[in-house]
């Protein structure tokens, strides 16, 4: 067996693990919120669970990566998904935000297994020195604002969750293992201020790109360009709504919810109807 | 706490001041205290006693009533002897009730009768005495289970008793067990994680919804007891600002001084002092509202949004109710926290069983402990026992006229083997011992022991 035939085989291997890995965070971090006296237990074996899906998904990037000589792409579906992981862990060990793998787990597990069954093997430009470097920082850019606008859309569930409790004076049922309700509004203007610059970055860098290398334009192009216009118009307007207009933290977290369907639809959308190219 | 009575106490407390004790009794801790279940407030009140007192009279005391150790627990809810009989005294709570009256006398020249005291106290020894300093230690036995102002209460009689040397080697042994197994109650169930305070109940609130509270304003409004100790629960978290709100200035301006800490300010001012802070307390006794729906809503649009957290603890209610229903303003009352009170004293209840288990293995250790401080100095007796009647035998047995012809080396084989015969002998008994101290039965066999076999130059001679 070759090296390139080596490195595809690994990368197999890492993503099998990694989907297994994410199947089963997805299946123990809701259990977490049930008894308290199991809850330390559980919440342990879901994160390692998570963190070693995550660390099995990067190895097999790795290793496709650096087997793809012929300068092909990388699967846009694995990097987002090792994107999120790896946020997860981030915000976990420095905000203490513990459940929020409950929201991410099982979207990173139907992300991959998207990735395995319905999309093209290939669908994005990968981070290879045949690719012009434009076009990978433009993925890297749009996956970056992907996942912080899904990580939005997590911290948005658990704010509308302890803003209910709260507001029913109902304390007992504020999630457990989950920041102050003050914290998670300012963790989630801070993802959709992140999400927001990403999306804006990938944006322009696409469209430098397609400029630059006379990309031909019309058909799945177009429908990718209008969508992301649509999700970057939809986070835009959040932002004014919080910062300009002053509008309450219900309705900011409401609105990032909005833009993660509307992101979502643009994702399995593209890759529902066999675009080729994605997103 | 009702009474205990000798029957009821187990074999310890059946002594009394006329069963002389042996000098092979092991020593046995005796309490006589007075707590809120045994005591009412006015007796207790009459009972209680400050640290100078007790520090000046507490040597002379124990001397008096023949206690080798004592100590004093003295709080607004307990008041409680702890001693420890001389060796050649009973072992008898009696004693600790004459210290009690006398100590009393002395420093309150209040003549307490013993029927009285004995009416509103419960007596304990030996283990009993034992496990309700562990219970009490942990704060298992506190009118608020799980507050934590006992163990330190606790530590300052230990302290005191230390000072004045009337702690000897077993009540500071306790002392350090039950502190440690306290700590281990308090660092390993829930009893005392949740706030069970209208007050410290409002700062965990606050806590849960803007987390670290070293980065919040705070306000209070009114200046009496209530306000008074919401205020000092806020410092103790340090916020970023303080503002005390009265309608009389000069109450505020006094409440701050007394605190130390905080701006006082005018309840006329109470607009600007709510768009500057984040959490909002209010305690006083108007029979109105005085913060209406409509100050709060103009408040929030000048907040831009900005969380606010309104905690209402007086009654009647200083808050408009549908002030509640705006926008990121999160309003509690004093029922709301009732219930998070009610919620964490369950909590608390629950976690009692955990908290007896530790304690439980704290008391075995304990006495493991006392139990094989008494057996070393029996097994040292036996064993000096064994020796002399080794050497005063061997020595009648070699001199006698049949064994006159056995050189050096013989008579050394003869002497080891009378050592090997006597060393088997201590190590099985110190074998037994250990197995009877690992059932608890070790304090009563060490007895045996040393009153069989006492450490005197002439022990022996008969029976051997």
């Amino acid at each position: 067996m070759d090296t390139h035939a080596t490195g595809l085989a690994a990368g197999h291997i890492g993503l099998i693990l990694g989907l297994v890995g994410f199947s089963l965070a997805s299946v123990l971090f809701p259990l977490t919120f049930g008894k308290p006296s199991a809850q330390t237990i559980l919440t342990r074996l879901a994160l390692s669970a998570f963190v070693a899906a995550t660390l099995a998904i990067t190895w097999s990037l790795v290793a496709t990566g650096l087997s793809r000589a012929d300068g092909a792409g990388l699967p846009t579906g694995v990097m987002l998904a090792a994107c999120l992981g790896w946020l997860t862990i981030a915000a976990y060990a420095w905000l203490k935000i513990k459940p929020l793998g409950a929201f991410l787990a099982p979207l990173v597990t139907l992300i991959l297994l998207l990735q395995l069954f319905v999309a093209p093997p290939v669908a994005g430009p990968g981070l290879t020195s045949e690719v012009p470097l434009l076009a990978a920082f433009h993925v890297g850019m749009a996956i970056l604002g992907q996942a912080f606008a899904i990580g939005a859309c997590g911290v948005s569930i658990f704010y509308l969750w302890s803003r209910s409790a709260l507001k029913r004076r109902q304390l007992g049922q504020l999630p457990a293992q989950v920041p102050a309700i003050d914290r998670l509004e300012k963790m989630l203007v801070g993802c959709l201020w992140a999400g927001f610059a990403f999306i804006t970055a990938g944006l322009v860098t696409g469209a430098l790109y397609t400029q630059l290398h006379q990309i031909p334009t019309g058909g799945e192009l177009e429908a990718k360009v209008v969508w992301a216009l649509v999700v970057w118009v939809w986070y835009l307007a959040t932002l004014i709504a919080r910062n300009v207009l002053n509008h309450p933290g219900r309705r900011i977290a409401q609105m990032s919810l909005g833009g993660f369907v509307l992101m979502a639809a643009a994702y399995f959308g593209m890759i529902f109807f066999r675009i080729p190219g994605g997103l | 706490m009702a009474r205990v009575h000798p029957a009821s106490a187990g074999p310890a407390e059946t002594s009394t001041e006329a069963a002389a004790p042996t000098q092979a009794d092991p020593p046995q801790v005796i309490l006589l205290g007075a707590n809120h279940k045994s005591a009412p407030v006015e007796l207790r009140e009459r009972f209680f006693l400050k640290p100078d007192p007790i520090r000046e009279a507490l040597q002379d005391i124990a001397s008096r009533h023949d206690l080798a150790e004592l100590a004093v627990l003295s709080t607004c809810n307990r008041f409680e002897l702890i001693g420890v009989a001389r060796p050649d005294a009973a072992p008898n709570p009696e004693r600790l009730l004459r210290a009690w009256m006398e100590l009393h006398q002395r420093e309150k020249s209040d003549s307490l009768a013993a029927e009285t005291i004995r009416a509103s106290t419960y007596e304990l020894t030996g283990e009993d005495a034992i496990r309700h300093m562990f219970t009490v230690a942990a704060s298992l036995d506190s009118m608020i289970v799980g507050e934590t102002q006992i163990t330190g209460q606790f530590k300052d009689a230990v302290s005191t008793a230390q000072a004045v040397g009337t702690l000897g080697p077993l009540l500071s042994r306790l002392a350090q067990d039950a502190l440690a197994a306290a700590k281990k109650v308090r660092s390993q169930t829930a009893i005392g994680r949740k706030s069970v305070s209208i007050s410290s109940a409002a700062i965990d609130l606050a806590r849960k919804v803007f987390g670290d509270l070293s980065t919040q304003r705070f306000a209070v409004i009114g200046a009496g007891d209530m306000a008074a100790i919401a205020a000092r629960h806020i410092l103790a978290a340090t916020p970023k600002h303080l503002t005390i709100v009265n309608r009389t200035m000069e109450r505020a301006e006094a409440l701050t001084k007394d605190l130390g800490a905080g701006q006082p300010a005018d309840l006329s001012e109470i607009f600007s002092v709510m768009c500057q802070c984040d959490v909002l307390i209010s305690s006083t006794s108007a029979a109105a509202i005085i913060i209406d729906r409509n100050l709060v809503n103009r408040v929030q649009n000048a907040r831009r949004g900005k969380p606010l957290l309104l905690i209402d603890i007086a009654l009647p209610r200083d808050i408009d109710p549908a002030a509640g229903e705006i926008e990121d303003v999160y309003l509690f009352d004093i029922d709301d926290l009732q219930q998070v009170i009610q919620q964490n004293t369950k909590e608390r209840e629950d976690a009692r069983d955990a908290a007896q288990v530790i304690i439980t293995e704290g008391v075995l250790s304990f006495r493991k402990w006392l139990a094989t401080s008494i057996a070393k100095p029996s097994l040292e007796s036996l064993n000096a026992y064994l020796d002399r009647i080794v050497k005063r035998e061997s020595q009648k047995t070699l001199s006698k006229e049949v064994l006159r012809s056995l050189d050096a080396k013989q008579i050394q084989a003869i002497e080891a083997m009378l050592t090997a015969i006597t060393g088997r002998i201590s190590g099985d008994v110190a074998i037994g011992l250990r197995d009877l101290i690992e059932r608890g039965s070790g304090e009563t066999a060490a007895g045996v022991i040393n009153h069989l076999f006492p450490e005197r130059p002439d022990a022996g001679e008969n029976k051997g």
